[in-house]
């Protein structure tokens, strides 16, 4: 989730492109960290792929960062989408936004990696939140399922929910352009910023109908926003459901 | 909305816009009968500018259901949705800000809509057999729909 300061940089996309295979990325000191979480991949072409992010055994708390939000995003790897996605070098990203009072929004956006362009954006609800405290809470469930067709991401459900409320989703149909590649989750800022969780530990679970492989860490970081989370190691590499756990306690993969 | 009819809202661009423009309605996946197609056009002054054509499912991740009771076609419903989106992506030619943006909606078979309980304009719906969008539209052409649709906009 990247903010309109994203164009500052058009002038040097190209540069950036041609860097971004040889050089290590500025942003990715420790890999399994903040917006540098490892990527899994699928075996196959998949009908659908999807994270959920539970929060256990605690919830989440942060310091607000300058826009006051944080992210759950589900970001593909931006070395490959500059080569193989369509546009070409779309970024296609999904994203569950919250401020600390648990208003939330859901998030389709696609950047062009080479202008630095915001290409198409949609959200729900639009220019606005809906507050569900509870989803900041112990147990609650963030949740991201991209569907494809012959890998043409079709539609993205997204949902939370959590103690006291009626679970919150919308499935929302993009434009059938853009194709799932392989990806990674950030718990992350939102509009450029570094978020500090002061309490965050829970389980991050990825589901398919095709067998998953684990990657290591992007060698180009896509996002811009970070955090100061901890990702392990995942979990049932090989099959159709694999999973890592998340914390600010320094246990990394 | 009832379906065979063409239900379109219009909105001004309040800046110009030079990389996408997208719309959106929004159709709560509820009592959706099979085959039912959602057609959404976008206009640009009333051209044709994008269209798209949805198959809905019957069944989505999360129904909706209703909270109490139906009164004249409009009722309250639980926290599901289903968003459809139409769009002009890498556009090559820059909207002008004041340009009159307008959203059409056509159903096959009658769906839910989300519908605008603040509405700064009205809707507009006439007979349509459907169900490609007409090449051009006079917004404010038919009768004056009993509720404003919600659309969303987004661009830049």
């Amino acid at each position: 989730m990247q903010g309109y300061l994203r164009a500052v940089l058009t002038s040097i996309g190209v540069l950036t492109v041609v860097s971004a295979t040889l050089l290590p990325s500025v942003h990715a000191h420790i890999h399994w960290y903040g917006n540098d979480n490892g990527e899994w991949q699928e075996d196959g072409i998949p009908t659908y792929v999807n994270v959920e992010a539970w929060l256990n055994p605690q919830g989440l708390a942060f310091n607000p960062p300058p826009h006051g939000e944080i992210s759950l995003q589900y970001n593909p790897d931006k070395d490959q989408s500059i080569w193989f996605q369509n546009g070409p070098s779309d970024w296609f990203q999904t994203v569950i936004a919250t401020n600390s009072s648990g208003c939330a929004h859901f998030n389709i956006q696609v950047w062009n990696i080479i202008s630095g362009w915001l290409g198409y954006h949609t959200q729900f609800p639009l220019n606005t939140c809906v507050t569900l405290p509870a989803i900041m809470a112990w147990d609650a469930g963030w949740y991201i399922n991209e569907y494809e067709t012959n890998n043409v991401i079709t539609s993205v459900f997204f949902e939370l929910w959590g103690f006291g409320f009626q679970p919150y989703s919308v499935t929302i149909y993009p434009p059938h352009n853009w194709i799932w590649i392989r990806s990674n989750i950030c718990w992350c800022g939102s509009n450029y910023d570094t978020v500090t969780f002061t309490t965050a530990q829970g389980t991050l679970y990825y589901l398919s109908d095709k067998n998953l492989v684990k990657e290591d860490p992007p060698a180009d970081i896509g996002t811009t926003e970070d955090s100061n989370m901890d990702y392990t190691c995942f979990q049932g590499a090989g099959t159709m459901r694999m999973s890592q756990t998340y914390n600010i306690i320094g246990q990394q993969c | 909305m009832p379906s065979n009819s063409l239900i379109s809202t219009s909105y001004s661009v309040n800046r110009s816009l030079s990389t996408f423009i997208g719309a959106q309605l929004v159709v709560f996946p509820y009592q959706i009968q099979p085959g039912t197609v959602l057609y959404v056009g976008l206009y640009l002054n009333g051209q044709l500018g994008a269209a798209e054509n949805y198959t809905l499912k019957t069944s989505y991740d999360n129904p909706a259901y209703v909270l109490g009771d139906v009164k004249n076609g409009v009722g309250n419903f639980s926290n599901s949705r289903v968003v459809f989106t139409v769009s002009m992506i890498r556009l090559k030619a820059t909207i002008s800000a004041g340009t009159q943006i307008t959203v059409t909606a056509w159903a096959s078979k009658p769906i839910w809509l989300q519908i605008d309980k603040l509405p700064l304009t009205h809707s507009y719906e006439t007979s349509w057999v459907g169900p490609t969008p007409p090449s051009v539209i006079l917004p404010t052409a038919g009768r004056v729909a009993e509720c404003t649709l919600a659309v969303g906009g987004t661009g830049s």
